[in-house]
């Protein structure tokens, strides 16, 4: 008595609000358990999602966003700048700079000289999009692809912008894009997780990436993205330890399940139920996660498609055939990282190396996905945190050039379900510095990714310390130029 | 100069004064009553006198402006003659009262007391329009109002009666109406407006060459800066006015026809809530509603369903289980068949005499038919699905030479015929002879 007294006076309030709330029991173990079945028969299915019906027709309903960490150097890369070879030398006019502030890594410099892209340009496509010799094979499908090359940001630095880019604020705390979607969207495979996360990086240093990123921030925590490793295990800790066959699993699990069941009138917490969806889930992914993640039977003319590295775990190339694996089994959010494009020095002989291990795979991906018919409905997002700047940081040499960190322009693509293929949002301007038509802000990117979902980013809200939050926060409007 | 235009001017200032002092003689002899005194008399008198001065000055200047002002002709007719009236009777009055007429003197001044109201009404109808007086207890015309439209379908707003012809009313229509058309212009109906006025055509094809658009975009302090007074037009209206005349300045056609540009589209979107981004199919037909039970029936045999959208009836289906549900089991589809837009069959087994039933679900828009063993023969009976735009046959053994199948299929656009028989060489024929439908390969 004495003991269920104190349990009881454990009960907070928002304890016994949020059982209220969730007052079903075992039921509710159930339906974490196996969300896609629980809403059978009520004529109308959904998956699990707070989001039973979308809000608008949705154009796609799956995600890859290939990550490109460290902020690609757009001038480099898709944003034609001749005016900077021109001027290569020069000091930026303070007129394009207009007071911009700059990182501490290149305030303090005597002189901010132009820095012209060491790397020739040609026109392809229908549109005659600009492409740098670094990229010949996304070039080629540049008729696939919408390009925004009027991205901004607010941070100016890797981690604040990462953070703002992934959870719609620069401070750490709130849910990541893939988990927002698993709250609202649900499962489509109750066998993997809605939010799948895979790294790859191919330098050995680059910006740190931590798992908060993709972290589930104040959402129940089943909705975190789950990181996929390279090595022997896919994910850590999922097979059975030696000794432990699957049944004496099984039965443990069951056990777990019936203490849960027990406990859960007087101590069922949301935080519980979680945890136990997760073991439950933890177990269906012994089988599922070893069949998604094997590229064995996967042919050699798909995977020469996506390059040499497509067979070596752990290389961005091998995560793109997995990202299209895992998009296969209708893996809602599969958010790929690529670290490596922070070049504050030596760029031209870095990006070379970056470009050659990301260019095949991103657009075999995009093509793998098309002849499929999976890009009908599959988003394809690329792009990094922010751009960089159009100065040279440090020395500007012959043969030697680096680009600071630049939120004010830089350039993303999109492919797939809902978006315009071979289309070129906004434009910046001759000194690739400023924006000078339709700026896209990193909300509205946000806003119109949610769109595409068919979900209003103004309803998929969630009420956390007295608070409704949401991933576009009080901002956020849909580019509609883009869609299609 | 024109020293008669001046005078006429006088008009409003002077009408005033009569209609003052006549007004002060009826509430005087009502005030004096029976009881009379020789003095009161004289003052009477002495007021009317005043009236009758002031009403032949008044009425001078009234003859001298109706020359010259743009006047509704039947409204100045009635005010001219009632006026004048007043003035004969303004005269009779003093005469009558100084001979002590009692019974004439009454039925004048009675007469003119009416008539005043009269006068007063029909002059402040021609100055300020008919609609002067009751327009504010008719409730005011909001310009941004999001519930003006109950449906906002874009397709079915016709530009002129929704936005333009509301604007000119606002903003135009007291000086520019059928009783009063001020520079011979008649905006109140779509016909006498494209006729113009006094000065020809104010509408034509080039928006910054119609008297329309340069009369309300020139500074206010030009003295031909339309509306004189009153509120100006606003950016969105003078927008929109733009936009019909480069348009052709059409008055059945609706904003779909217009081709909205992006300001249009913003204003639009902004102030009437009405959304032109194009609509897909689904969006902008509406399914019958199912029966629950029907659809819990069908979950329960195995099949995953989904509701598009909000307010939208129409269905997205495929199989929970592609193990546990067989071919036979597609019949039962038939009870929604008008609602199925997106229906994934890949990977069941079908063959070509298993899709016949397909031909039923004419509102198809995507139709993932892969991993299956269908041939080029079974494509046949998709010919009724005029609605589909995507349809995926990875991965069956379809030897099509040519796609004269696709035909009948009007909204095709994408093929996928990736892994099928299709020889690649015959692709770049089949992608000649339909240039409008992708085949991916």
């Amino acid at each position: 008595m004495a003991h269920k007294e104190s349990i009881l006076k454990g009960l907070g309030r928002r304890d016994f609000l949020g059982k209220m709330g969730m007052g079903l029991g075992s039921v509710a173990l159930w339906s974490l358990l196996n969300p896609v079945d629980v809403l059978a028969g009520t004529g109308i299915s959904g998956n699990g999602g707070t989001i039973k019906i979308p809000h608008y027709v949705p154009k796609a309903k799956r995600v890859i966003y290939l990550f490109q960490s460290g902020g690609p150097a757009q001038q480099d890369l898709f944003d034609y700048k001749p005016l900077l070879r021109e001027l290569n030398g020069q000091e930026l006019p303070g007129s394009v700079r207009q007071g911009q502030r700059l990182t501490g890594m290149s305030a303090f410099q005597n002189s901010l000289p132009l820095a012209g892209s060491h790397f020739n340009f040609k026109q392809y496509g229908k549109n005659g999009m600009w492409v740098s010799d670094l990229l010949p094979h996304t070039a080629k499908i540049v008729d696939e692809l919408c390009f925004i090359k009027s991205m901004y940001t607010e941070a100016i630095n890797h981690d604040p912008a990462i953070t703002f880019f992934q959870t719609g604020s620069q401070q750490p705390g709130r849910p990541s894009i893939g988990s927002w979607l698993s709250y609202g969207l649900g499962s489509d495979n109750e066998n993997l997780p809605a939010f799948s996360v895979l790294l790859s990086r191919s330098h050995p240093f680059g910006q740190p990436l931590y798992s908060r990123l993709w972290g589930n921030g104040f959402l129940p925590s089943q909705h975190q993205g789950v990181q996929f490793r390279s090595g022997k295990d896919p994910v850590l800790y999922l097979s059975n330890p030696h000794g432990i066959t699957g049944k004496s699993r099984r039965n443990a699990l069951n056990t777990l399940e019936e203490l849960h069941t027990i406990n859960e009138d007087v101590l069922g917490s949301q935080e519980l139920n979680s945890k136990i969806s997760q073991y439950e889930m933890a177990y269906r992914m012994q089988t599922s996660v070893p069949e998604a993640m094997s590229i064995s039977k996967e042919p050699d003319y798909i995977l020469d498609m996506y390059g040499p590295e497509a067979k070596i775990p752990g290389t961005y190339a091998y995560n793109c055939v997995l990202a299209r694996r895992l998009v296969e089994r209708d893996v809602k959010f599969v958010q790929l990282y690529h670290q490596g494009w922070d070049q504050h020095g030596n760029l031209p002989s870095d990006i070379q190396k970056q470009c050659k291990s990301t260019d095949q795979p991103s657009a075999a991906l995009v093509m793998d996905l098309k002849q499929r018919g999976l890009l009908e409905d599959t988003l394809v997002i690329w792009g990094g945190e922010f751009g960089r700047t159009s100065y040279s940081q440090g020395r500007l040499t012959k043969d030697n050039y680096g680009r600071d960190h630049h939120p004010r322009c830089f350039t993303m693509w999109m492919a797939g379900a809902g978006v315009k293929p071979g289309y070129i949002h906004g434009q910046t301007d001759d000194f690739g510095y400023n924006i000078t038509e339709n700026p896209v802000h990193v909300h509205d990117f946000q806003a119109t990714l949610m769109y595409l979902l068919g979900i209003d980013h103004e309803r998929l809200t969630y009420k956390f310390q007295g608070r409704r939050f949401r991933l576009t926060d009080v901002h956020g409007h849909i580019v509609k130029d883009i869609l299609a | 100069m024109d020293i008669m235009n001046f005078i006429g001017r006088l008009h409003p200032l002077v009408v005033h004064l009569p209609i003052g002092f006549l007004f002060l003689a009826l509430l005087v002899e009502w005030f004096i009553g029976k009881g009379k005194s020789n003095s009161s008399t004289r003052i009477v008198l002495f007021i009317l006198i005043l009236g009758a001065l002031s009403s032949v000055v008044a009425i001078v200047c009234g003859w001298l402006l109706a020359m010259d002002g743009d006047y509704e002709t039947s409204l100045l007719s009635w005010h001219r003659w009632l006026g004048t009236a007043i003035g004969i009777l303004a005269i009779i009055a003093p005469i009558a009262k100084y001979f002590s007429k009692k019974q004439l003197y009454r039925v004048t001044l009675i007469s003119i007391g009416l008539l005043l109201v009269g006068t007063g009404h029909y002059g402040g109808s021609l100055t300020h329009g008919s609609d002067y007086l009751i327009q504010p207890l008719k409730g005011t015309v909001s310009e941004n109002n999001f519930d003006l439209f109950e449906i906002r379908n874009p397709d079915s707003i016709i530009v002129y009666t929704s936005f333009i012809q509301p604007m000119l009313e606002r903003k135009c229509y007291d000086c520019h109406n059928s009783e009063k058309d001020m520079g011979g212009l008649n905006m109140d109906s779509y016909a006498k407006l494209l006729e113009g006025g006094d000065h020809g055509k104010v509408v034509t094809n080039d928006p910054w060459s119609s008297e329309l658009i340069l009369r309300v975009t020139l500074p206010k302090t030009n003295e031909k800066y339309m509306p004189p007074k009153g509120a100006p037009l606003n950016y969105n209206e003078i927008s929109l006015l733009k936009w019909w005349i480069e348009q052709g300045s059409d008055s059945l056609k609706t904003i779909t026809e217009m081709e909205p540009n992006k300001t249009v589209k913003h204003i639009l979107a902004s102030n009437y809530k009405i959304d032109t981004s194009p609509k897909t199919f689904v969006e902008r037909v509406q399914a019958p509603s199912v029966n629950a039970s029907i659809l819990d029936s069908l979950t329960h045999l195995g099949w995953e369903i989904n509701q598009i959208a909000e307010g939208n009836n129409f269905l997205e289906v495929s199989p929970k289980n592609k193990n546990l549900l067989s071919k036979k089991d597609l019949s039962v589809l038939a009870k929604i068949k008008d609602n199925i837009t997106w229906l994934d069959l890949s990977g069941l087994a079908l063959e070509d005499a298993d899709i016949g039933i397909i031909s039923k679900f004419k509102n198809l828009t995507k139709l993932q038919l892969g991993d299956n063993g269908i041939t080029e023969n079974g494509l046949v009976s998709l010919s009724s699905l005029k609605h589909l735009e995507s349809l995926n046959l990875a991965n069956n053994p379809i030897q099509s030479e040519n796609l004269d199948w696709a035909k009948p299929l009007t909204s095709l656009k994408r093929v996928y015929l990736w892994q099928t028989k299709t020889n690649p060489d015959s692709v770049d024929r089949i992608r000649e002879s339909f240039p409008e439908i992708q085949v991916i390969l």
